[in-house]
């Protein structure tokens, strides 16, 4: 059998950590044959990004390869110099980035940034390597490709950046294209024809990719083999379809359960409805902003829900759909431009100072970043204890055994009350703001894009509390979110947004089975993991 | 989830005896970590610092001879064991000039960087936390004073207060209040955009409470790093004025003077010019270190 | 994009006179009656009738609005008014020393930036880490050290010590060498900070790795990547370098005994000369507000995501 186009033999890279050196990839083999697409799929410091790094010679600045072999058919290429390295990267070994709003530079031209890499690798003239560029960018489904060769990269939507980004990669027709997270930065619905256009151009040259990625539902759908990595080392590895239907890693069957997919189970039945008055009416809300030349920017437009107590009702949308703004104006951080919003009964319009401020008891907001919506200055027992020292005066003692107490019911150890937040893990941050909102027993909790920011396993455990206190306090959720695998496994009805306008309503099960718009057909579609089987669930809840 | 909170909570009595002894032993062990990682730059900037400080607090600690009366025979001796850092002119002896000088210098700063940290936070704080009308009103007038120059705005406050090492070090402070409102109100404006005041606000905080928990401390780490900065830049400006006749009067020792009344001398006595010439760098130096400290650049 | 340039030279103009105001205020208006005071000593011997006529000549009789307003249509015109101490009009005496300064300034600001583009670029490109180390801290060391003791250090060093630049009757450009380094030393510690800081911010983006992949060389996208993006932002401290270039000017000119606004400067303060050195602070403040004022309708020009903000 002759060599695979890539064999990483015990692989071991640290990096420079003060005086010491901290290592981040303990002796991983893996290999990639010629054509293959191999998954590699880990949650945040599993190590998958310092291993391509390490691959294509490009480890940050104090990463530093301590041991093993990385043959590129059959040569060891670790040990290279970064000027062999450099004929090497763009011909045989290509990359496409993570993030495509910040991998251009903004200064060039787009045309300036596709051609260089033929400008480096071939002897070309100015006019062949116009026209190959035009080629290459009609190549990836950019439409008029002329025009945008004269164009610098912020004139682009970030699903068209990331267009140039594969017209580059796939430019000299490598034999391995490394591709680091190239969708988690887009929209569901763009990131599915992104994946579908790097799948076209490569099976057309033979192409092999090493997709790094935090979803397993992608790597589902794409992967031909699957090698999945924590803490640094192989947890599992195998061929796709052995490795979703029959883990063998405990860490790969938690991994399964706690993917939100729409093969997933609700996390419980249906409540039915509460008696009493609707816990949240939104009647044809509009909010305008100061938009380009004379005409303001709608960003909502004529919306209109209602959601029920108790329950947990859904807005769904891409970025710019009007998500935020929706919620802001619910909070009553921002006024409404047109329309009414009633709030347990309260005409937001007709608060305003103390009224307004009293009113925040009753709805509470969880922001989408852990890291900035805790004060870096305080301690967690401060965080949570504020918002009992803005209404009327509670004692002391009071206050530290109500805090005590949310903190504990958030699953946090009481050891923790007296850190910041720079020595808590995102997941914990979470249930701090989470704590926080509730300290002050609101009716109404706002969770926008609350745990968007995690990773899956986290992700899960916050889902798993925030569905516990509900059953326990009979809270109403208003839950926002870009992710309809994780809004089906919350909630019970939802809204669809697109461009400011709800394209559709009802409840979860409707909608999922039933999508009448054609848009959510798209957004449902376009799920990762269709290909996942339906996960049995792992014996986590004790 | 369950698992990990299961196991502390599994009883109250063992989690509250180890959870703070592992805290403690946590703790123990990162303030020994930090200690070993400080970077020696740093630890050197505060022991230079240390020391002048203590020069201008207790000078005939560590130089016995008289800074201001010389003795007419021994001018202009180069360095020895009688005179560490040799004589000047007038025959007094140049390294108990330093000395006794440090505090002319460093209370100079001191009043300097009070001045200017007081005056330009007040009124970054209410450009920043006001906005609108104040906000316009504020900034034009931060832009005029930071379109003159620094050394001409000094020299014209002193030419209105008259020469003088306080009024100098007013005039140094004076010019700096642009510099310290500027950063203020753009720390007050970034810190008003976090989401953790507006979480403030959410929670039911009032504009005055969120102001002094969150707004306040989170905006003043980089204006402390602002002072310290300033505090080096300071000491180079009263020297300069000093320098060129504005501060203190002679027989003062004060650095800028020391270097001035060298340059008669550099072709026979360099040592007059070298050694104020290098303290003053070296505490300026060590000021600018610390200041990048707080900054949290490892540069 | 015609309103944004409109309100921008607005801006500018307010700044202008703000300036000009707050130093009518604090140098004509206020002291006026404190030379007042000084010409009434009895010791001079004035008559009142002398007293009165420079009283007049002050114009301190004339209500304060109508002095400002005077005063601010001489400035207008060109006229700065005269100087006490020398008896002959301001505009002469800044027209007799300001091209010394200019040069002096422009030299040092030069010398200035090729050092700041050595240290910063060198720093990137060596191999070695402790000259890269060295490097970097230069521009540290550079800001700490006062002008004036530099400019002695060089004349003992290379006047005294290698003999290198003759003290006694330099030539004209001999003359100006070693001002000309003091100058550009500290001018330069600030360019060289921003430049490395902006450099090393640069280097972390994903598109040098995204150009790296491509099979760019390090020098390759150094010069084609980072350098335009982490030149750019250098741009905006051109007015506070200017700044920067007047007060080093003052002391250099003091310490090497140079004719020019320095020195003029420096004797205004010693002899209260007000009408000198409100004229030398409203022409630096014009300068400054001159040079952001270039640099802000440049910087579209040359940064094309600007350019798009400002058409919208």
């Amino acid at each position: 059998m002759s060599a695979p186009l890539l064999a990483i033999d015990h692989l071991d890279v640290s990096y420079a950590d003060g005086p010491d050196r901290r290592r981040v990839v303990h002796g991983i083999s893996l290999d990639v044959a010629a054509g293959e697409v191999v998954a590699l799929v880990g949650e945040s410091g599993s190590g998958k990004t310092t291993l391509v790094q390490a691959v294509i010679g490009l480890l940050p600045e104090g990463g530093r390869i301590d041991g093993g072999a990385i043959r590129l058919a059959g040569t060891d290429i670790a040990g290279w110099s970064q000027r062999r390295l450099d004929a090497l990267r763009g011909e045989r070994i290509s990359l496409i980035p993570q993030d495509p709003g910040s991998s251009l530079n903004p200064v060039k031209t787009i045309g300036a940034q596709v051609g260089e890499i033929l400008r480096l690798h071939r002897r070309l003239g100015r006019a062949e390597i116009r026209e190959a560029s035009l080629d290459l960018l009609a190549q990836v489904g950019l439409s008029q490709p002329a025009l945008r060769l004269g164009q610098y990269p912020h004139q682009l939507s970030g699903g068209m950046k990331q267009r140039v980004l594969i017209a580059i990669a796939t430019a000299l027709r490598p034999s391995l294209i490394i591709a680091d997270e190239p969708t988690s930065a887009l929209d569901v619905t763009v990131q599915k024809r992104i994946l579908d256009l790097i799948d076209t151009l490569r099976r057309e040259s033979g192409t092999a990719l090493l997709l790094v990625t935090h979803d397993l539902g992608v790597a589902a759908d794409r992967a031909d083999r699957i090698v999945v990595l924590r803490d640094g080392s192989v947890q599992e590895r195998g061929p796709a379809a052995a490795v979703l239907s029959a883990p063998r890693s405990a860490y790969t069957r938690q991994l399964l359960a706690d993917i939100p997919s729409l093969a997933a189970p609700r996390l419980r039945p249906i409540p039915a409805p509460r008696e009493g008055p609707p816990a949240v009416v939104v009647e044809t809300l509009a909010r305008d902003y100061p938009g380009a030349g004379r005409r303001p920017f709608r960003a909502v437009d004529g919306l209109s829900f209602t959601v029920a107590p108790g329950t947990t009702h859904a807005i769904v949308g891409e970025s710019g759909s009007g998500k935020s703004t929706t919620i802001r104006a619910i909070v009553g951080l921002e006024r409404p431009s047109a329309g009414r919003i009633l709030v347990d009964g309260l005409d937001l319009a007709t608060l305003r100072g103390d009224t307004l401020r009293a009113f925040r008891r009753r709805i509470q907001l969880v922001y989408q970043n852990p890291f900035s919506s805790l004060d870096p200055r305080q301690t967690i027992e401060a965080i949570v204890e504020e918002p009992l020292l803005n209404f009327e005066p509670v004692a002391r003692a009071e206050r530290a055994r109500r805090v005590a107490e949310i903190v504990e019911r958030v699953g946090l150890p009481s050891g923790l009350l007296r850190r910041r937040p720079a020595a808590l893990s995102g997941g914990q941050r979470q249930r701090v703001a989470i704590a926080r909102a509730l300290v002050l027993e609101p009716k109404i909790l706002i969770l926008d894009e609350a745990v968007s920011a995690l990773d899956v396993t986290v992700q899960a455990q916050i889902l798993r509390l925030l569905d516990g206190m509900q059953a326990e306090r009979g809270l109403t959720y208003l839950f926002v979110s870009h992710d309809l695998a994780v809004v089906r496994r919350i909630a019970d009805t939802v809204t669809v947004l697109r461009d400011g306008r709800a394209v559709e309503q009802g409840t979860v099960e409707a909608v999922f089975e039933r999508p009448r718009d054609p848009y959510t057909r798209d957004l449902i579609a376009a799920i990762p993991g269709q290909r996942l089987p339906a996960p049995r669930p792992v014996a986590a809840e004790a | 989830m369950s698992t990990v909170p299961t196991r502390v909570f599994a009883s109250g009595s063992e989690a509250g005896r180890t959870a703070p002894a592992a805290a403690a032993r946590r703790i123990a062990r990162g303030g020994f970590a930090a200690l070993r990682r400080t970077p020696p730059g740093l630890v050197l900037a505060w022991l230079v610092i240390a020391t002048v400080v203590l020069w201008a607090l207790a000078p005939g600690l560590f130089a016995g001879q008289n800074p201001v009366a010389g003795i007419a025979r021994e001018k202009l001796l180069p360095p020895s064991a009688a005179h560490l850092l040799g004589t000047d002119a007038l025959g007094r002896d140049l390294y108990a000039r330093i000395v006794h000088g440090a505090v002319h210098s460093l209370s100079g700063a001191f009043v300097a960087v009070t001045v200017g940290l007081l005056a330009g936070t007040s009124l970054g704080l209410v450009a920043g936390a006001r906005g609108g009308l104040v906000d316009l009103l504020v900034m034009r007038l931060v832009d005029t004073l930071l379109a003159i120059p620094t050394l001409l705005l000094s020299l014209t406050i002193i030419v209105l207060l008259g020469f003088g090492t306080v009024n100098a070090a007013i005039a140094v402070g004076l010019a700096s209040v642009a510099s310290f409102a500027r950063l203020t109100r753009s720390e007050v404006v970034r810190v008003r955009g976090a989401d953790y005041v507006e979480a403030a606000y959410g929670s039911g905080g009032t504009f005055w409470r969120v102001l002094w928990r969150h707004v306040l401390p989170n905006s003043l780490t980089s204006v402390i790093g602002l002072a310290a900065l300033q505090f080096g830049t300071a000491i180079l400006s009263i020297s300069t004025l000093g320098f060129l006749g504005y501060g203190a009067p002679p027989p003062t020792p004060e650095w800028g003077l020391l270097i001035a009344e060298g340059r008669n001398y550099i072709s026979r006595a360099s040592w007059i010019t070298t050694a104020p010439g290098i303290v003053v760098v070296l505490v300026v130096l060590s000021a600018n270190r610390i200041s990048r400290a707080f900054a949290g650049s490892p540069r | 994009m015609v309103r944004r340039l409109l309100a921008r030279i607005g801006q500018a103009l307010v700044v202008l006179l703000a300036a000009f105001t707050a130093s009518f205020l604090l140098l004509q208006a206020l002291p006026a009656d404190a030379i007042l005071i000084k010409f009434m000593n009895p010791d001079l011997g004035l008559s009142p009738e002398q007293i009165a006529e420079i009283h007049a000549a002050y114009g301190a009789g004339m209500p304060l609005w109508s002095q400002y307003l005077h005063a601010l249509g001489n400035f207008l015109t060109g006229d700065f008014g005269t100087s006490v101490q020398a008896g002959v009009p301001v505009r002469d005496s800044l027209a007799a020393n300001l091209p010394a300064t200019l040069t002096l300034a422009a030299l040092g600001f030069l010398a200035a930036v090729i050092l700041a583009l050595a240290v910063s670029f060198l720093s990137n490109l060596t191999g070695f880490v402790w000259l890269r180390n060295s490097l970097a801290a230069l521009p540290s060391l550079f800001v700490s050290v006062p002008v004036f003791w530099l400019g002695i250090l060089l004349i003992q060093v290379f006047s005294f010590q290698l003999k290198l630049v003759p003290v006694i009757d330099p030539g004209p450009w001999e003359r100006l060498i070693l001002p000309v380094a003091a100058l550009a030393v500290p001018i330069s510690a600030p360019l060289a900070q921003i430049l490395m800081r902006n450099i090393d911010a640069v280097l972390t983006q994903p598109f040098v790795a995204v150009a790296r992949a491509k099979g760019a060389s390090r020098h390759s996208v150094l010069w084609r990547h980072v350098v335009p993006n982490a030149l750019l932002p250098t741009l905006t401290i051109a007015g506070v370098l200017f700044g920067e270039l007047l007060a080093g000017a003052v002391v250099t000119e003091t310490v090497f005994g140079l004719n020019g606004l320095g020195t003029l400067t420096q004797q205004a303060v010693a002899n209260q000369d007000m009408a000198v050195l409100q004229a030398v602070v409203v022409i630096s403040a014009t300068a400054f507000v001159l040079i952001n004022l270039a640099v802000d309708l440049l910087y579209p020009l040359l940064d094309p995501r600007i350019a798009e903000a400002d058409a919208r």
